[in-house]
């Protein structure tokens, strides 16, 4: 009976054109993926030659400097034994996203968050230095990537290949025949059902795997069980509702309007209607509006230095012995600049939680209600997969966040205790962990 | 082997079907006529279990056909007046088909020998049904029945549309399964095919079998004669 129902379904030619149509589809996507992917590795290596090119320069004028054939540069920002200067101006280390194994399956939120940042004393500049133009095609259409062809082609061919099983028969006059059969044609129609189900399971994952392996993306892991157990049980779904529809004993011209319905309502109008609840319970500011306000925020601050240096001295009154002590105008200015940078961070911090906050209910509202729609599970599954959901990106703006004050800590130690720089010292800079 | 008691079915205040009693035994071929309305699909469908009758009952080989219409599927084998096949199989696999879902397993040779017996050509058993004529589609239906084992078969008009010479081709088919020993319940227009083959006739007229006896009871001419007269009443 198999080999009958898959040489049913093989000689059909509209299947052949689908099978066709979804292998074009996964390809395309799988190279679309791959393309940003590679992307996003070669601004990573850029980046971090820079800063290798940066640090290994001024390490070998340290050496020099140490064996005495050669004196510490005159100017400051040059000099490779002053820890601010390494630390800061054109020094920083970049922290970067490396892609996930898998990342090529979903662009998420990889548009809208950078991908590596700049962090030196000064703090970390993620905005700055990811001004990358972007195809406005693609922000428009949101990237054809597998994300996109499983979470909203993979259904409406699922619909192409089951609307019709019941209705066909009595269309084609198969029905009378059947019914005289000694079947139950609820347990037929389910065999049937899942037996298509089985096909374009095993179809997709072959597709897939191929598709992948032609882009050479390294998918010999977890996550692609995670991401094909994903799909059969987002393929399962739409199955299932088919195999509902078809239960109904419409007319297949009804059955399609009915399932493309149920499409419109999982892939379309309730995701649109989740965002629109969630944006409209916790309306999030626009980024002008965020920046606008940043940059009002700084100002402000600008203004209250001197109050905040006279109260920083009044409640640490060493600390003003030391301003006094200072030697030179470098010294004198990040005497000061070290107090302010870190009221400076409190002060944004909490600025930026506010915003944050904001944020976060609304992702968390938006979660609660996406237990309406698989296409909205399906689509955050992959985005995990792929690790470009807006959780991983929050937690690596986070550990940036931390790690900046690793970084400061380091460098500042150092000048606190007029410490030069040693070869050795260039080896101990804090580096990324993970990612 | 076949029997309706009482038999009727209402739909909404109209009477289908008044009454009906018949019974067909093993070997036997009862051609139901009657003009279009009169009740004989309605008949075949009450046998079918397609349809719940209103008063009476049907049974096939002794089964309540309403209380068991799984068990007596088993024994019975239908040809519709225009028998659908899947298009893109074979005959050969449609037939494999359908007595899988009968829960028949035959070999190859077997199916092959069953499609011969049924009459359909040698060349024609690997062909698509898409290129099948009407004739070699009721040939694989027949092909059906035999490798069901069907014990009744029950004909809705089904050489309506048949050119004659594969409307004889199927007459003799009937016969060889008569002599096999399967009852056979055949709703048709086609007086002469009736005579020619039924060992019982009915005409039916507004749902009821208004007229019943043995074939060889009566001639073609008067067959023809009561017939016209009772339709026409």
């Amino acid at each position: 009976m198999i080999k009958l129902e898959l040489k049913n379904i093989v000689r059909n030619p509209l299947v052949l054109i689908l099978v066709l149509f979804l292998f074009v589809f996964i390809l395309f996507a799988s190279y679309s993926g791959k393309s940003r992917v590679d992307k996003q590795l070669e601004g990573i290596e850029l980046v971090k030659t820079k800063e290798n090119t940066f640090y290994t320069n001024h390490k070998n004028n340290l050496k020099f400097i140490e064996n005495g054939t050669k004196e510490a540069p005159k100017r400051v920002f040059e000099d490779p034994t002053n820890p601010v200067a390494m630390g800061n101006y054109y020094g920083g280390t970049y922290l970067t996203v490396t892609p996930a194994p898998l990342s090529v399956i979903s662009n998420g939120q990889s548009d809208i968050f950078p991908y590596y940042s700049k962090v030196n004393i000064g703090g970390t500049n993620a905005e700055k230095d990811n001004d990358n133009f972007e195809n406005p095609m693609n922000i428009a259409t949101g990237g054809f990537d597998l994300a996109f062809v499983f979470v909203f082609i993979l259904p409406l061919l699922i619909i192409a290949f089951s609307y019709n099983i019941l209705s066909s028969e009595r269309e084609q006059g198969t029905l009378r025949l059947l019914l005289s059969m000694p079947i139950n044609i609820k347990t037929w129609l389910l065999k049937k059902i899942m037996f298509r189900y089985f096909f374009l399971v095993l179809l997709i994952s072959a597709l897939l795997t191929l598709s992948l392996s032609i882009i050479g993306a390294n998918f010999l892991n977890t996550s692609y069980l995670i991401l094909l157990s994903s799909i059969v049980l987002y393929t399962l779904f739409w199955f299932g509702l088919a195999f509902l529809i078809n239960l109904l004993n419409k007319s297949s011209s009804q059955n399609i309007i009915l399932l493309l319905g149920t499409w419109l309502l999982f892939v379309l109008i309730i995701p649109s209607f989740v965002n629109i609840l969630a944006s409209s319970m916790y309306p999030s500011p626009s980024r002008v509006e965020y920046i606008t306000s940043k940059r009002a925020i700084e100002k402000e601050f600008e203004k209250k230095e001197e109050a905040i240096l006279q109260k920083f001295y009044e409640d640490n009154p060493s600390e003003k012995d030391k301003e006094n002590d200072a030697t030179d105008r470098f010294r004198t200015y990040w005497n000061k600049n070290f107090i302010l940078l870190n009221e400076k961070n409190k002060f944004m911090d909490a600025f930026e939680s506010k915003y944050e906050n904001q944020s976060m209910n609304q992702r968390e509202f938006a979660n609660k209600l996406s237990w309406f729609s698989p296409a909205i599970i399906f689509q955050n599954t992959m985005n995990e997969i792929a690790e470009t959901d807006t959780q991983h990106y929050l937690s690596f703006q986070n550990s940036t966040k931390t790690f900046q004050k690793e970084w400061t800590a380091y460098f500042y130690n150092k000048y606190k205790n007029h410490q030069k720089l040693t070869v050795e010292d260039f080896n101990n800079f804090p580096k990324q962990k993970n990612n | 082997m076949l029997e309706a008691t009482n038999l009727s079915k209402e739909y909404n205040n109209f009477s289908a079907l008044n009454n009906l009693n018949i019974k067909v035994e093993a070997g036997d071929i009862y051609c139901l006529l009657g003009a279009n309305g009169a009740g004989k699909s309605t008949t075949i469908n009450l046998f079918l279990g397609f349809i719940e009758a209103t008063k009476g009952s049907v049974s096939i080989n002794g089964l309540d056909v309403s209380k068991k219409n799984m068990e007596t599927k088993k024994y019975l084998s239908y040809i519709p007046e225009n028998l659908m096949l899947y298009p893109t199989l074979t005959g050969l696999e449609n037939l494999e088909y359908f007595v899988g879902l009968a829960k028949k397993k035959y070999n190859k040779t077997a199916l092959i020998n069953f499609l011969a017996e049924a009459g359909l050509q040698t060349d024609a058993h690997s062909k698509r049904v898409s290129a099948y004529s009407k004739g070699m589609r009721q040939k694989v239906g027949i092909a059906i029945a035999l490798a069901k084992d069907a014990k009744v078969l029950l004909l809705d008009e089904p050489t309506s549309g048949l050119d004659p010479r594969a409307s004889n081709e199927f007459s003799t088919l009937l016969l060889t399964l008569k002599d096999k020993g399967v009852a056979t319940l055949m709703a048709t227009h086609d007086i002469f095919r009736a005579k020619q083959i039924a060992t019982h006739i009915g005409i039916m007229k507004e749902g009821c079998l208004v007229e019943s006896f043995k074939s060889e009871d009566i001639s073609l001419k008067e067959l023809e004669d009561l017939y016209l007269e009772t339709i026409d009443s």
